[in-house]
């Protein structure tokens, strides 16, 4: 796992190579450190093979499941409930649970700047002479896994190096890049932002608490029924369920932030 | 990621909802399958006769179907552009009337299964104008029990109907959401009034949050006055049309709500 320095160090030696860039970066780096501050953690739910919007408020806990990968468990992730860093990367699931970035502090956590499920058959590096099996996607991850309570402090560093305007890290499609190459090289396949939007493992459940909860985003009004009382003035009903991922980058970023 | 298909090429093998909810009423999109097996959640229907929606693995629907996270139809059903299902709960007042309704309106394409939990499954035309219409009556026709029932101090009973009123309403609504809020308060339950009155502003703006606010005290005006007395009738409206409510409620001597109005305009 590695420190925020060497995490940061990386990104500055691209910088270094490329001043318009550094440029750049430095210009929205206030900004985008603004935005980082807010940044929720997101976690789309209710999904296929997943709980239920019922059972998930019954235990009143997003529950930590085994890590989907070998390679996340060789590092010492064993149990684990995935969000993404300020934005709805995952486009899947009537729900979407927004958690305050703050239980980073306390709870145990690690972060990436790429999706880790994607690294198995949906991402390449950009180098494409380079060789990316089994050991190189171990070594990769190994390189890029940073500790959770660092993400906010990275996150603004990340953002204000790939994007010309902050908040299109937040409000980017499901199908797009950054402004400038990802630093770690790795690329979707498919041109999917899972590749360079930053997720969060939490090791632990998540208490499903209000003081944690920054919004609970519903896809159907219908299920307002299964909402607790104590609950309810986190909920966000979205126009249409197909309206998820809009709702969540308006709660984040209302307006374009340069 | 988004698919089309040919309504014709398609039939329906069931929809996204669970088999049982809390909600006395569910309206749900629903899977549809090719002939070359292709399965999709239906979130659209084209005007050139095709369905657009993500697509679903069969491995996936069957998980969905296992996990309770989606019904599967006992057998296919045809599919017609505008097809929906509309879940009707035992806890759904006046079902057995709402199912008549279903079938005089023409709007139901098949008649009904019953799921899990006694639930009614319809499958519902949604392109006929009427099966909105339905929705929309059955919507007054809750509204009016609740605030029948709120009048005579039946607050459980009034927040059940409160509660079949948001669950058929067409989306969000303010006069349904401050009835909600109203009986929820009778209940005792003021962390969930307090809540709704949050979510409404949280999901639709701070305007759609005034109109839930001035709809509420209208309604507590006109819960207040004695029965029989002629009232401005509490009515849907857009935020342009609040002064004009206003002015009728004052025309009418109502200086109390007009107070109330005014101070709920001030604190916004």
């Amino acid at each position: 796992m590695q420190k925020l320095e060497t995490m940061l160090a990386r990104i500055q030696q691209i910088l270094d190579q490329d001043p318009p860039r550094a440029e750049a970066a430095q210009r929205c780096q206030a900004s985008a450190r603004t935005l980082a501050q807010r940044f929720p953690l997101v976690h789309r739910s209710v999904t296929a093979g997943g709980p239920r919007l019922s059972e998930i408020l019954a235990a009143r806990k997003l529950i930590a499941k085994a890590a989907c990968t070998a390679r996340e468990v060789d590092c010492g992730i064993e149990r684990v409930v995935y969000f993404f860093l300020g934005c709805g990367a995952f486009p899947e699931g009537v729900v979407a649970f927004l958690a305050n970035a703050a239980i980073l502090e306390t709870n145990p956590a690690t972060y990436t700047p790429f999706d880790t499920g994607s690294l198995e058959k949906h991402t390449c590096l950009r180098e494409v002479d380079a060789s990316w099996n089994g050991p190189e996607k171990d070594a990769f991850l190994a390189n890029y896994l940073g500790f959770g309570n660092e993400a906010v402090p990275f996150a603004s560093e990340y953002v204000a190096a790939h994007f010309d305007r902050p908040s299109d890290y937040v409000r980017r499609q499901q199908r797009s890049e950054p402004d400038f190459p990802v630093y770690h090289g790795l690329v979707s396949t498919s041109g999917d932002r899972r590749a360079w939007s930053i997720e969060i493992q939490l090791h632990d459940d998540l208490g499903l608490e209000a003081r944690h909860l920054e919004a609970i985003i519903l896809g159907e009004p219908d299920l307002l029924a299964d909402i607790p009382d104590e609950l309810m003035e986190s909920v966000v009903v979205a126009e249409t369920e197909g309206s998820i991922t809009a709702t969540i980058h308006r709660i984040i970023a209302p307006e374009p932030i340069v | 990621m988004n698919n089309a298909l040919p309504v014709l090429d398609a039939t329906i093998i069931g929809a996204m909802t669970p088999p049982d909810s809390k909600a006395p009423f569910n309206r749900a999109s629903v899977v549809v399958k090719s002939a070359d097996g292709r399965i999709i959640q239906v979130r659209a229907y084209t005007t050139e006769g095709k369905v657009e929606g993500p697509s679903i693995g069969e491995d996936d629907w069957r998980v969905l179907v296992a996990t309770e996270q989606a019904v599967a139809l006992p057998g296919p059903a045809s599919l017609v552009s505008g097809a929906a299902l509309w879940v009707l709960r035992p806890n759904l007042a006046r079902r057995e009337r709402a199912l008549q309704d279903l079938r005089a309106g023409g709007v139901l394409l098949h008649e009904h299964l019953t799921g899990s939990g006694d639930a009614w499954l319809c499958l519902v035309d949604e392109s006929r104008d009427a099966a909105s219409s339905l929705r929309d009556r059955w919507c007054r026709e809750a509204v009016n029990g609740g605030k029948m029932l709120a009048r005579a101090g039946q607050w459980p009973r009034a927040q059940a109907e409160a509660e079949v009123a948001q669950a058929v309403s067409r989306g969000l609504d303010p006069e349904v959401l401050a009835l909600l809020v109203l009986t929820y308060e009778g209940c005792g339950r003021d962390l969930r009034a307090k809540g709704i009155l949050t979510m409404a502003g949280r999901s639709r703006g701070e305007d759609f949050a005034r109109q839930v606010r001035d709809c509420l005290v209208l309604l507590r005006h006109e819960l207040s006055a004695p029965v029989g007395a002629v009232l401005a009738p509490l009515r849907l409206r857009p935020a342009a049309a609040w002064k004009r409510t206003a002015r009728d409620v004052a025309d009418r001597g109502n200086t109390q709500a007009l107070q109330g109005l005014s101070s709920e305009r001030t604190a916004a």
